[in-house]
């Protein structure tokens, strides 16, 4: 019996067309067996964050952006993403969406509060204020809608941030150090020149304290995170154009003002500090010893600023020449004649 | 899929590409350590040091060379570091020196009242490359005593390598900095001007 050529041509059309119905199902349904399931979160900023960035939760990524939507009213973002089904928040959860640092892409991190921790909306609360989450006002309500938080600043803006508060603190050192001379200068700082004097003897030396600490604990941190070579700038190739687009763009400029501030303070400091200790000579022995104290702190934590500054500045210009300098390096040479590790030739 | 491989795909390239063309680097970590004799003769002052401020390179922990032939540009080297920055380890030979002949000697750590405040100045830390090279600490200090600069100076040193190796380099820089500081504190305990200034 000959074959029905007809029919052959028939199935194969078919076979054709649902063949190219699976393909495009496949390519153009987001989520075509159904593993996914869709929520909502509303954020306060979207940089780097579009269809396709993942989702993660303790370590490991359950899904993936699907929109990001302005909403014109509350000028906040509408951010649905697909989850898998297997993942459930619990009563507390909320989402977080955070870059290390302009040079790398923000991650989007879902995070739960089990219910022995976070009983009802108070723990809750207690504990995204904890996890410094802010939490914005929801675009959407219901089981799918997770209260996401105000976005933290990258480490730049956050270094920006810090540099201003350095400053400020070296301004209050600064007014510190004022004051003194000016107590000093009146002859009021005897402590013995009547309790009135004493007091405030007593009070600017314990604000003396706190001040000149929060100034050093800061100064030696950021010392110690912005020396080139050193800290957070650690990118990866892949990140190139994003640093080349926005650190020339942003910070660089407003990080610079803020350096020449700082470096106007510090040198007002030193040059007070001179002063402060010549008057800590011909004053008494409490106030010499405070003075003495303050005066040695202010000068530690005054060279940690400087020095901090001063890697911070040669940070920002090498950045803002050659912005793949975080990525290259410096092109390093060891002195002619050096033997390696270990060796005693001459 | 073919997007997360070609976005790997170079990095791939580029750590095989290191693996084939060498080893990498082998950072050496420098200790300084100077000693200082007791001295003969005992001063009965008190001396607090401030923290060393420094020139740019020399605050650096990274180890700095210049050429003989040209001077004025300074190098950095690619494997060699200082395990602490320089001026702190100027600040700790300077306590170390004037414990050894004054009465009591302390840091910026201790904040007691002192009878002399030192606020010293590292300006150059640096290997002189060369055949031997040698190792050169220069240092400006400025001393207050009741209140007015009682003394104020440059103090410079230098030292030959015995070797090429980075010990050989250490030694060095520990014997520069203790003729340095050393000088330093004999001239303060004398009241004598800086013996130990001019080009090193």
């Amino acid at each position: 019996m000959a074959p029905d050529t007809r029919a052959q041509f028939r199935w194969g059309i078919a076979v054709f067309v649902i063949a190219l119905a699976v393909v495009a199902v496949i390519a153009f349904v987001p989520d075509p067996l159904f593993r996914y399931r869709t929520v909502s979160t509303t954020l306060d900023n979207v940089a780097g964050i579009d269809a396709g960035t993942p989702v993660s939760f303790r370590g490991i990524v359950v899904g993936d952006v699907r929109a990001v939507d302005l909403d014109p009213d509350s000028r906040n973002f509408r951010v649905r993403m697909n989850v898998r089904r297997d993942w459930r928040p619990s009563a507390c959860t909320f989402v977080s969406a955070a870059a290390a640092n302009p040079f790398t892409p923000p991650s989007i991190e879902l995070v739960s509060v089990e219910p022995a921790v976070a009983a009802d909306a108070g723990q809750c609360r207690a504990a995204m204020a904890a996890q410094d989450c802010a939490a914005l006002p929801a675009l959407d309500a219901g089981p799918m809608a997770i209260a996401g938080c105000r976005r933290a600043p990258d480490l730049v803006a956050s270094a920006t941030m810090a540099v201003r508060e350095a400053a400020d603190v070296a301004r209050s050192a600064n007014q510190m150090a004022q004051r003194l001379q000016a107590m000093l200068g009146s002859g009021g700082s005897d402590g013995g020149a009547g309790g009135r004097g004493g007091a405030s003897m007593a009070q600017i030396a314990e604000n003396a304290t706190r001040t000149l600490a929060a100034l050093q604990s800061l100064s030696d941190h950021l010392d110690r995170s912005f020396s080139p070579g050193k800290g957070d700038l650690a990118v990866s190739l892949g990140n190139v154009r994003t640093i080349s687009g926005k650190i020339a763009r942003v910070d660089v400029a407003q990080i610079d003002g803020i350096l020449y501030n700082a470096n106007g303070v510090v040198a007002e400091n030193r040059a007070n500090l001179a002063t402060l200790v010549d008057q800590a000579a011909k004053s008494s022995t409490h106030a010499n010893q405070m003075l003495e104290g303050a005066s040695a702190s202010l000068v530690e934590a005054t060279a940690n600023l400087k020095r901090m500054t001063a890697n911070l500045d040669a940070l920002s210009e090498r950045l803002s020449a050659d912005p793949t300098f975080a990525v290259r390096g410096q092109h390093y040479a060891d002195p002619p004649g050096l033997t390696p590790k270990g060796a005693h030739g001459q | 899929m073919i997007a997360r491989m070609a976005a790997i795909a170079p990095l791939l390239l580029i750590t095989a590409g290191c693996g084939v063309m060498g080893k990498a680097d082998a950072p050496v970590t420098l200790r300084l350590a100077p000693v200082f004799g007791a001295a003969t003769a005992h001063d009965r002052r008190s001396v607090s040091v401030a923290p060393a401020d420094a020139a740019p390179t020399a605050a650096r922990t990274r180890y700095a060379y210049v050429d003989p032939a040209r001077p004025g540009e300074v190098n950095q080297a690619r494997t060699l570091f200082w395990e602490e920055p320089p001026p702190r380890a100027l600040g700790r030979a300077l306590v170390s020196a004037l414990r050894a002949r004054f009465a009591s000697a302390s840091g910026a750590e201790v904040a007691i009242p002192a009878d002399l405040r030192v606020l010293p100045m590292l300006n150059r830390f640096e290997e002189v490359s060369g055949n031997p090279g040698r190792a050169v600490v220069a240092f400006e200090a400025t001393v207050i005593e009741q209140g007015k600069v009682a003394h104020a100076g440059s103090w410079c040193a230098s030292a030959p390598f015995a070797g090429n190796s980075p010990s050989a380099r250490a030694q060095a820089f520990e014997a520069a900095l203790a003729s340095a500081t050393g000088a330093f504190v004999q001239d303060l305990a004398a009241g004598t001007a800086p013996s130990a200034a001019g080009p090193c």
